[in-house]
């Protein structure tokens, strides 16, 4: 049965008043102010970040585990695409604050929602996730290969756009030969898909003796045999690899269209400089 | 009968709403060396790449073999019309490897190339990394020359180089490139000017402040007046 506003505010005021959670918040506290010292011993300046962050993730995440009761009770497919949809949206505004660049946030967008959701789809069509579709398993699930999408896709945009903006002679001397913007750039896009690619392959390699990820361990208390918790584990790193790898492919072709117009020309605007 | 290989109306170039190129008009004759000259930062690499199509005119129109540069594909152009920039940017890998950058090439072919630009056999496999300064723009203008362009565009094509290197890339353009092909380069040095140039178009502060065949050129301007054209002295 879903869940009211009313409840779920209702829910937050009971366990904010139990004693329990009252003493471990405070631990939390504790372990902030650790964080604070050490920050001003070692003059980090870091200070700052540490209060908001901690207030702003205590609030999201409280708030969140409330709404959370909310969206695994929800069967309705439509609803859970918009969901994911919503999630695919505030993965690609994430992007702006590091490449501030509108057109990269569309970008990101696409690229993500197509990657994520057409894998998601996938497995939903193959039946390879519990049938019927619940929130519950959707909405996690949904969450693990959106957020990988969204930070492999920052990692091949900021570096693929770092390479780009340091190699301005060496892609017009390409382009000057009378190359095309695509071969041009494709040597730069292979290292921006290698350095985002590399570090989940890596833990992949490391699951279960360094990586113990925590949705196998979920599955295990909650009583699931530890093998069918691996298959599932094993497909939803795979999930995330192809998602990822789907997602920078539509990145790196929209961004031939932002690093380059029509002309075949690189745009200058990107450079903010003279060119004489 | 001499023909314009290359003409320009009105021709304007404006990023960032700075106005980098303003108002040029000129014509650039086939088979012939012409020299850009002028100071530091009047828009002489920005008019190159202007002609190569890197950038496109904001106003006014370029016209390529007599058809406006918009009508062409870039790159069919830019086949045609090669920039060889002043820094040799080549690409990571063999001298081969660069050689071979837009396809595969006939070895004699490379080799050929290489002998006109006054490089050894053996520098085919060698890293580009490996190459001094000289070297290096040698091969940055032999990958250009195995493409067969009907125009280079070379901008300050001996400038950080030694005696030797601006010799032997001089000859080249002189008695190998100028041959067969129209060249039109940047300069800042008035002595290589004069063993090189046919034609002189003189730009300052992004407008042309004349255009002339060197015969002229050097009957109207003295070689302390260039001197100073060069140093943005004279408002000439």
């Amino acid at each position: 049965m879903i869940k009211t506003l009313i409840d779920i505010f209702n829910d937050l005021v009971a366990v904010f008043t139990q004693s329990e959670i009252i003493y471990r918040t405070i631990g939390s506290v504790i372990l902030l102010g650790l964080l604070i010292a050490f920050s001003l011993l070692n003059k980090l300046k870091l200070e700052k970040a540490f209060i908001t962050g901690f207030i702003r993730g205590f609030i999201q995440i409280a708030l969140m585990g409330s709404v959370l009761i909310f969206l695994f009770s929800l069967e309705n497919i439509f609803v859970l695409y918009m969901v994911l949809l919503l999630m695919c949206l505030f993965a690609a505004l994430s992007s702006k604050k590091i490449l501030d660049n509108k057109m990269i946030v569309f970008i990101d967008f696409l690229s993500i929602t197509i990657g994520s959701l057409g894998i998601i789809s996938f497995v939903i069509l193959l039946k390879i996730i519990p049938q019927p579709v619940q929130g519950e398993f959707v909405i996690p699930l949904g969450s693990m290969v959106i957020s990988n999408a969204m930070v492999m896709n920052q990692i091949y945009s900021e570096r693929l756009f770092s390479e780009i903006r340091k190699s301005q002679g060496f892609i017009e001397a390409a382009l000057s030969l009378g190359d095309s913007p695509s071969h041009a750039v494709s040597g730069y896009m292979k290292q921006a898909i290698r350095a985002a690619l590399v570090p989940t392959t890596k833990r992949m390699a490391t699951l279960g003796i360094v990586t113990i990820p925590g949705l196998m361990s979920g599955m295990i208390v909650g009583g699931i045999n530890p093998i069918e918790a691996a298959v599932y584990q094993v497909i939803i790193f795979l999930m995330i690899l192809c998602s990822a790898f789907i997602s920078i492919l539509i990145c790196g072709f929209f961004s031939l269209q932002f690093f380059f117009n029509s002309r075949d020309q690189l745009r200058m605007e990107i450079y903010l400089k003279k060119t004489d | 009968m001499v023909k314009d290989i290359f003409r320009a109306e009105d021709l304007s170039f404006q990023i960032n709403s700075q106005l980098l190129l303003r108002n040029l008009n000129f014509s650039i004759w086939a088979d012939r060396v012409t020299t850009i000259i002028g100071p530091s930062g009047s828009g002489k690499s920005t008019l190159l790449k202007q002609l190569n199509h890197l950038l496109s005119p904001s106003a006014g129109k370029l016209y390529y073999n007599n058809k406006d540069v918009f009508q062409w594909q870039p790159r069919e152009l830019r086949r045609e019309v090669i920039y060889v920039s002043q820094h040799p940017y080549l690409f990571p890998g063999t001298v081969q490897n660069n050689l071979e950058y837009m396809g595969p090439k006939k070895i004699e072919e490379q080799l050929g190339v290489l002998e006109q630009v006054h490089l050894g056999a053996d520098y085919l496999g060698q890293d580009v990394g490996e190459l001094s300064s000289g070297e290096a723009q040698r091969v940055n203008l032999a990958r250009a020359i195995l493409l067969n362009p009907r125009v280079f565009l070379l901008d300050e094509p001996t400038s950080n180089l030694d005696i030797a290197n601006q010799r032997i890339i001089e000859e080249l353009i002189t008695k190998i490139l100028s041959q067969s092909s129209t060249i039109i380069m940047i300069s800042h040095d008035l002595a290589q000017i004069k063993r090189i140039a046919q034609d002189v178009i003189m730009l300052s502060d992004g407008s042309i402040v004349d255009q002339l065949d060197i015969g002229d050129f050097l009957i109207k301007y003295s070689d302390k007046k260039i001197e100073d054209f060069f140093e943005d002295k004279t408002n000439d």
